[in-house]
């Protein structure tokens, strides 16, 4: 097969299947110089830029959202072509008619659609309202099956954030599939596949996959209509640069119309657009300058997306976060780096366009990438706190050299694996419920195995960890059946019809599951077993606090004692979810990450062993707790390079503050040091690390005067947000954070 | 265990950037015979509340740091004064030497013995602090001799052994055209200065000399501005 499209691409396998990869590999140019080459804003760029600051400023000043589109359902054909200023843009399409303005998404639940409207001072029209009122959503599906031992676990905020009311997200459609072939070879080939599927036994797996496969169909139709309102045939391959990285964000535009997911990660998109750059740049057609205003203009896009939550939500993914996840760089199979010149150009956007939570720019570190990337990495972090790390050379071996990161941390071979998300279950509040034999004091509620209180006077190590471990099962099994009830409602009432097309038909699956907690259950077990711990009883006899005698090692610090304490948890949750089967045979796979939902789960959690007391925050995703890292910020990163990637597949987050006078003297100091840093930090097979370089005045400062510092960027957890859109409890929880400073 | 073999640490900072060149482990050591009006450690005076390492297991633990050092970082010894425990840090730093580690000590240069002079043989630079140029400021400031110090100093000449010069400025005491322009000229005559570097004194010990209960004779001091630090800088040692 050929298209004129084609033109002076080298040949493979690509022309015979789909297969991006194999493209890329053909005709990628690897880059191992420096940032000198970039080119600064144009004043078209920095004018549209203006236009859109301006419209953000007016977001913050309604309250967050500036609009909602009530009247109708948001799909692919539901809005008509939407811009910022025509004239002024290179990159077209938004999800609604107007800038900022949100549409309405009731496929997850109406209720929770209903209630978002509602938070922001809009209202659901009757007419949307009733017309699903005749309709299951995902959110009816999963509360008909829920059992009352599901429900129950909820209710106590044992197992929280669950996408029962929500979009899973955390699928990326591999959009670069219809800048390469264009939308009708796409169709062809799903047909194909479903006459394939057509001719099999028709067991419910054949018949679903048949009737996923037609709604798959549809939604690319949906999507050549979708470009159509913007005056764009995207049926046949993109035959230029500027049409390639405008297939590829119409791809992106349409999923994110269709589905609300937490997560809507972008994939890998850099280098595929080099290919194109490079080709027309040797043509002739193009400059550096266009290169990046192309770039610019498809960034500040990205930047424009929108989803319409309610407050509740807003708590556990603080900050509207839209996870609009770009993974760069990164090693091939085959030795050569995988940096382009527009890995450049895509970190460049933090000084064209001035810093930014999305997308959410992640590098995939690799012992061997370019010296000149690394470097102009690490001036990017110092300079705009607002790029995440991870660590490519243990990835690679897992996912290959075209995988991508959803969210924060999961990695997916970008169009052949995809993954259940499952937000997470609290570690430490287990302990609560398990010395209290199945009793929620928080909650109030019995959950779980019941038995006695814990007895003793003082806590034994040996007995706790035992009564701890029959709790962990339970809830283990609990949380994978829960996951499978919602993901099959999910499929069945919200299914990502298009990013599932951007998908080969026959995928690999993953179920994701997630921990909080961890520093806070691994020093408490560290309390209990190297201090005494004396619970203190209520008048009710159930234990609602603890005396603790003497000190105690403390997870940070490089020290075995406890850190294996964690190390060991890890591989036992992971093993223990592995005991249930999960929905369409999907792997399991865990992470320790908790976004911003490390408050609310410390609210609901009572005083525990390490001296942390009811309602605190904990420390998010693996890091440990606050002030506890006592040798410095390099021990605290040992303490968590122990943590074994092999049983935490979902990813393992470190999110890391630290003062700009500790990290060097002057700025070429602090980046050279920052590449050190990572590079041992990864050498010791460590996943993930937010940086940000920063004094904690500032943000204090910021907490106090928020229109002081409009654009602030901080990273939190898996990804970046505009300090501002936090709430303050958000906002105080994160100048709380260790910012690592040597005195 | 030898006695020899024992080090009193006061605290550990694994993410040291400002001790030398690149990332160090700096290892902070108690003990000192000076008392300098300004120190930020107060805490390694008293000969009480130290941890005790044993050489290897000080090398096991930096060996967990070497990932980080890159090719200029390394180990940083200071304290305290290092030279107090001169002949405990031979072992460790003949071992750090084999194992090809970068070694940087940071002293007053206050002391000279057989062990010191040992020691030195395995430094890679000698971060150097001379607090005055006066010798009886000097005393005032630190209860020490400057003539120790130059006496270092000379040694670290006649070994070639690369030094930085350090001072710490405070305001009104040495900062000083007379104080400033004799350091430029001392340290001129050196080849083995590669680099003065000027710091601001900063009063944020303070709350360690609350929490010990002993009496901060600078505690009422104004810091001196980082601005003016870089302007003296500038104005003497622009060439470094």
């Amino acid at each position: 097969m050929n298209y004129k499209a084609w033109d002076s691409f080298v040949g493979g396998n690509w022309q015979e299947d789909i297969d991006v990869r194999d493209f890329i590999q053909k005709n990628y140019t690897p880059y191992a110089g420096e940032g000198n080459f970039l080119a600064k804003a144009t004043s078209r760029t920095a004018r549209l830029m203006n236009k859109v600051n301006e419209l953000f400023a007016k977001e913050q000043a309604s309250g967050g959202v500036l609009s909602v589109d009530t009247q109708k359902a948001t799909t692919l054909l539901s809005h008509n072509a939407g811009y910022i200023d025509k004239d002024d843009e290179i990159i077209v399409g938004l999800q609604t008619e107007k800038p900022l303005e949100r549409g309405v998404n009731p496929f997850g639940g109406i209720r929770m659609a209903k209630e978002a409207c509602e938070a922001y001072g809009f209202k659901m029209s009757d007419e949307l309202l009733d017309k699903f009122t005749y309709r299951t959503t995902h959110n009816d599906g999963v509360f008909k099956a829920y059992s009352d031992e599901m429900r129950l676990a909820r209710k106590a905020a044992v197992i929280t954030g669950l996408p029962d009311a929500y979009g899973r997200g955390r699928i990326i459609g591999d959009y670069r599939r219809v800048a390469l072939y264009g939308v009708d070879y796409l169709i062809e080939k799903k047909n194909q596949d479903k006459k394939a599927v057509g001719a099999r036994n028709m067991n419910e797996e054949n018949i679903r996959l048949c009737e996923e496969l037609s709604e798959q169909i549809q939604s690319l139709n949906d999507l050549k209509q979708m470009a159509a309102k913007y005056g764009y045939d995207i049926s046949l391959p993109a035959q230029t640069a500027k049409e390639a990285v405008q297939w590829t964000y119409f791809g992106y535009l349409g999923a994110i119309k269709e589905q609300n997911g937490a997560a809507m990660s972008l994939g890998r998109t850099a280098t595929f657009f080099d290919i194109y750059f490079e080709r027309d740049m040797k043509k002739g057609l193009i400059d550096e300058i266009t290169a990046q205003e192309i770039i610019d203009d498809f960034v500040i896009k990205l930047r424009m997306a929108r989803h319409l939550r309610t407050p509740a939500y807003n708590e556990l993914f603080g900050g509207d976060p839209m996870w609009i996840t770009e993974s760069l760089g990164g090693m091939g199979e085959d030795g050569r780096t995988l940096v382009t010149k527009t890995s450049f150009r895509m970190l460049n956007t933090l000084y064209t366009l001035g810093s930014s939570a999305e997308p959410n720019l992640t590098v995939l570190w690799s012992e061997n990438l370019p010296e000149g990337f690394k470097k102009f990495c690490a001036q990017t972090s110092c300079d705009t706190s607002s790029i995440q790390y991870e660590n490519d050379d243990v990835m690679r071996p897992l996912y290959g050299d075209d995988y991508a990161i959803a969210c924060c941390v999961s990695a997916m071979k970008v169009g052949k694996q995809m993954q259940f998300f499952g937000a997470r279950c609290n570690l430490a509040k287990l302990l609560n419920i398990a010395l209290n034999g199945g009793h929620d004091c928080v909650s109030g509620l019995d959950i779980g195995p019941q038995h006695a209180v814990y007895e003793d006077e003082y806590l034994d190590y040996d007995k706790v960890v035992k009564r701890y471990y029959e709790y962990l099962q339970w809830l283990l099994r609990l949380y994978v059946n829960t996951m499978n009830v919602i993901h099959f409602m999910h499929d069945k009432y919200a299914y990502e019809k298009l990013q599932m097309a951007l998908h080969d038909t026959h995928i690999e699956r993953f179920m994701a599951f997630g921990i909080a907690g961890l520093s806070v259950i691994t020093d408490s077990l560290s309390a209990i077993k190297y201090a005494k711990v004396k619970p203190i009883r209520d008048e009710n006899g159930y234990i609602t606090d603890y005396e603790t005698i003497g000190d105690f090692p403390k997870f940070g610090n490089d020290d075995d004692r406890v850190d294996s304490i964690a190390k060991n948890l890890i591989k036992i949750v992971y093993e223990n979810l592995t005991k249930t089967q999960a929905y369409r045979n999907a792997i399991h796979t865990l992470s320790v990450l908790t976004i911003t939902s490390n408050v609310v789960y410390g609210r609901k959690t009572g005083s525990t062993p390490d001296g942390r007391k009811k309602g605190e925050a904990f420390a998010p995703g693996a890091n440990p707790m606050h002030g506890r890292e006592l040798n410095g910020a390099l021990a605290a990163l040992n303490s968590m390079s122990k943590l074994e990637y092999k049983y935490a597949r979902d990813g393992i987050s470190n999110t890391f503050s630290i003062v700009p006078n500790t990290l060097g003297a002057n700025a070429q100091e602090r980046s050279s040091n920052l590449v050190n840093i990572l590079d041992g930090y990864f050498s010791k097979g460590a996943h993930h690390i937010n940086v940000n370089v920063m004094n904690r005045q500032m943000l204090v400062d910021a907490y106090n005067d928020p229109c002081a510092y409009p654009n602030l960027t901080i990273r939190v957890s898996g990804y970046a947000v505009n300090f501002h859109k936090l709430t303050k409890e958000q906002q105080k929880e994160v100048i709380k954070r260790t910012f690592h400073e040597a005195l | 265990m030898k006695r020899s073999d024992i080090i009193k640490v006061s605290s550990i900072q694994t993410l040291g950037t400002l001790d030398g060149p690149g990332i160090r482990f700096v290892v902070f050591l108690k003990g000192c015979p000076l008392r300098c009006m300004y120190c930020h450690n107060p805490e390694t005076w008293a000969d009480d509340e130290y941890q005790i390492y044993n050489v290897d297991d000080l090398v096991n633990m930096i060996m967990r740091y070497t990932p980080y050092f890159g090719k200029d970082g390394g180990v940083s010894v200071s304290g305290g004064e290092p030279l107090v425990q001169a002949a405990a840090l031979i072992g460790l730093f003949k071992k750090l030497k084999n194992l090809n580690i970068n070694i940087v000590l940071d002293t007053s240069g206050c002391l000279w013995n057989d062990d010191v002079s040992e020691l030195l043989k395995y430094v890679d630079l000698c971060i150097l602090d001379i607090k005055h140029t006066d010798k009886e400021e000097y005393f005032r400031l630190t209860k020490g001799n400057l003539c120790d110090t130059l006496y270092f100093l000379n040694m670290l000449e006649k070994r070639g052994i690369d030094t930085w010069i350090r001072q710490v400025i405070v305001n009104g005491l040495n900062d000083d055209v007379k104080q400033l322009s004799c350091l430029r000229e001392l340290t001129q005559q050196y080849k083995c200065v590669k680099k003065v570097e000027l710091l601001g004194f900063k009063n944020i010990c303070k709350t360690k000399y609350e929490r010990l209960n002993i009496l901060f004779p600078m505690g009422n001091i104004a810091e001196t501005e980082s601005k003016k630090v870089e302007q003296l800088q500038k104005k003497y040692f622009s060439n470094e």
